[in-house]
């Protein structure tokens, strides 16, 4: 992974004195409020309903054991032991406070990490494909550019105060496992006929208010053009964003009112007028340079010799299940790839607690070259496990549950924490993933509905990403009573599509036999082998609506 | 109301068109701006007035804000030797694009911040092409200098003015 220089280094400790300052001085009056709002967003601290709520970056989701123990270490320290995973792929803190964030942001400048733009109007975390360098089907390895990103975004003067957050995603092939196509720039690496590397460019995807799915702004953009391009599109959205509502303010409003033809030419004269031959042109030699911190750790030869997982799966159904949902073919012979349900029985999706960090980092080390990887559905991930290491690293996670076989199913959901947690959710969430755990908590029923992912959100601007879900449910109050909206259809893969609304939202004590109804009418209509989107594309949403809202069963 | 330029707390040479003069009485506010040495105008009342105001003997500022033309900037570049550039909210970022519009054409007068400049956005104003900040008296200490050298590494190029 991408280790620090000093210059890096200076960077981040010189951000926390300066984050100090600001917290002084607005501890001391001096700073007035709506400053400091400004500033400490930028810096991840919100200030929520119960208690300010810290979130920590995780470029693009990959941090080193020793990063994991320090962030166990906070939560133990300031908080109260667990924290939770985002779907930028970041950490969040739910209880610190507001007077301690700069020395929290000193312990993480020890390990190399921060808070730096996890929110504000201004460029977040970049994230990519938690599989990236070691999924087979994948045409390049997209974290060198993702770092690359990293680098051109932080502290990046003249972008700090967009219209409105800015998102951008990066894939390493076709295969989207990103959302990058609900983001307000998605990357895709490819190859064109001559056999060059080089970016599909999407622009103007989002969720929130007005979802929509991301439109190409450019089909082939050679590798080396990635700063000078994404400055260019910065550049032209930084000064023609609207500014007079933040509901209108995101690129992908102003992709709309333009067109993307009309926004793609602008793009396209500020590119080849001022960026393109500018010093943001990346040189072969400083792509390589970036390419070497991610170069393929020291792969065990011998881990091919056996891969014969049998005794272990007669030993054990439970391993045996675990290993077919949770783990991913690797592109090295005698490895998989180990996904780490964040989505245990009963408790919230994407949460972790000190003792589980602790575990994590050790298993990180004994199996896995000390990495580990967080998602953007909220679970984490060891990607170079040797094949007869799952079995040891499977009891291991299951004596601290989290070795539970959902990865895929209706119960891995993405979840925002909803309105316990949250200053702007209006619904809450957890207690509803806890009844529609309680109702879909046969495992064998899962594996047989197969594939179907399920999001929640507690309000409109969509953390929960619900527009991007098979089923999808949005929370909404009405006179203080919490009601719950269904849509159906959607997917955030590289099918990208927006889920439809079923009809009226129904009370939260309806949630799970809802849910139950939806997939009462797919196990109905599914042919053999057949997925829930399949379902849905052949029949359309018809067949839902009415036995859903249908007066009695 | 303190100006720094290049670093330093300087004495303004330059008279700044009153709007609410200038709508009451175009030609008077005209007049009196004419007859100084240095003048800042709106960029849309220079366009009006161009042939007038480039016929007198004066050196020649424009404001601009986030609202103008930015296309029409770059052709009345030779002729200015001052940009000022309003930022008129904190959230309002555009005028740190505009300042890199500007310099990168290779303007090389000065380039002041106006409207709300303050301490925790004068390294930004900087690094995208500032080299000259007015602030308010209550905005301005002995430590405002200190706001360029908090963080002294980054990754993108400074452009030095």
């Amino acid at each position: 992974m991408y280790l620090y220089n000093n210059d890096d280094q200076q960077l981040v400790e010189q951000r926390v004195e300066q984050y100090r300052d600001q917290t002084n001085r607005f501890l001391a009056g001096t700073l007035p409020e709506d400053e400091f709002l400004a500033l400490r967003l930028m810096n991840g601290l919100y200030v929520q309903r119960q208690a300010p709520m810290l979130r920590v970056a995780i470029p693009y989701g990959l941090m080193s054991s020793k990063q994991l123990r320090k962030l166990s270490d906070i939560s133990r320290k300031y908080d109260r032991n667990y924290a939770h995973f985002t779907t930028r792929t970041n950490i969040q803190y739910n209880w610190p406070k507001l007077e301690e964030v700069p020395d929290i942001l000193g312990e993480l400048a020890e390990v190399q990490m921060h808070a730096i733009q996890t929110s504000g109007n201004c460029i977040r975390n970049t994230t990519t494909d938690p599989y990236a360098g070691v999924y087979k089907g994948e045409v390049e390895d997209p974290r060198p550019y993702c770092e690359i990103i990293r680098q051109w975004s932080t502290l990046h003067p003249e972008f700090a105060y967009l219209p409105r957050k800015f998102k951008i995603a990066v894939t390493g092939g076709p295969e989207d496992r990103a959302a990058s196509q609900v983001h307000d720039v998605g990357l895709h690496l490819i190859t064109n006929a001559a056999g060059e590397l080089g970016f599909e460019v999407l622009v103007g995807g989002g969720l929130g208010r007005t979802p929509i799915i991301g439109k190409v702004i450019k089909e082939f953009l050679p590798v080396e053009h990635l700063r000078s391009y994404l400055d260019a599109i910065l550049r032209v959205y930084n000064l023609n964003g609207r500014r007079d509502n933040k509901y209108k303010a995101r690129i992908k409003i102003l992709v709309k009112a333009l067109g993307i033809e009309k926004f793609a030419e602008l793009v396209e004269e500020e590119w080849l007028g001022f960026t393109k031959a500018s010093d943001l042109h990346l040189s072969a030699a400083e792509i390589e340079k970036f390419k070497g911190y991610f170069a393929d750790p020291d792969y065990s030869a011998e881990a091919a010799e056996n891969t014969d997982l049998t005794a272990y799966f007669e030993k054990s159904a439970d391993f045996k299940a675990w290993y077919e949902r949770n783990t991913v073919e690797h592109k090295v012979a005698g490895y998989r790839i180990a996904v780490i349900s964040l989505k245990p029985h009963l408790l919230p999706p994407g949460d972790v607690t000190d003792l589980q960090m602790d575990l994590l980092a050790d298993l990180a080390d004994q199996y896995s070259f000390g990495e580990i990887r967080s998602t953007h559905d909220q679970n984490l991930v060891l990607t170079d496990v040797q094949i007869q290491q799952l079995y040891p690293l499977w009891q291991a996670l299951s004596a601290a549950n989290l070795a539970r076989a959902n990865i895929g199913t209706l119960t891995d959901m993405i979840c925002c924490p909803g309105y316990e947690f949250c200053a702007l959710a209006n619904a809450e969430t957890l207690p509803i993933a806890d009844q529609i755990n309680r109702k879909f908590d046969d495992l064998d029923y899962l594996y047989d509905l197969g594939e179907i992912q399920l999001n929640m959100s507690g309000c409109i601007n969509a953390c929960g990403h619900h527009h991007v879900a098979d089923i999808g449910i949005l929370g909404v109050d009405r006179k203080g009573e919490n009601y719950y909206q269904f849509t159906l259809g959607g997917s955030s893969k590289t099918d990208a599509s927006l889920g439809k609304t079923i009809g009226k939202a129904v009370a939260a004590t309806e949630v799970a036999t809802t849910v139950e109804k939806i997939l009462h009418v797919f196990v109905q209509h599914r042919t053999e082998d057949e997925t829930f989107r399949e379902v849905i594309k052949r029949i359309g949403l018809a067949p839902f609506k009415e036995y859903v809202y249908a007066t009695s069963h | 109301m303190p100006l720094l330029i290049n670093g330093r707390e300087s004495v303004d040479p330059w008279v700044s068109l009153n709007a609410d003069s200038y709508q009451q009485d175009a030609r008077s506010e005209l007049l009196r701006l004419k007859l100084t040495k240095a003048a800042i105008y709106p960029i849309a009342i220079y366009l009006e007035h161009s042939a007038e105001l480039q016929a007198n003997s004066q050196k020649i500022g424009l404001l601009v804000t986030g609202d103008d033309d930015l296309s029409q900037i770059a052709s009345l570049l030779p002729n200015v030797s001052l940009i000022a550039i309003d930022f008129p909210v904190l959230r309002d970022g555009r005028g740190f694009s505009i300042a890199r519009n500007i310099t990168r054409r290779g303007f090389s007068g000065e380039v002041r911040a106006v409207g709300d400049v303050s301490y925790d956005r004068l390294d930004n104003m900087h690094r995208s092409g500032f080299n000259a900040y007015q602030l308010d008296d209550q905005r301005y200490g002995p430590q405002t200098l200190k706001a360029f050298s908090e963080i002294s590494v980054n990754y993108q190029p400074t452009h030095p003015r």
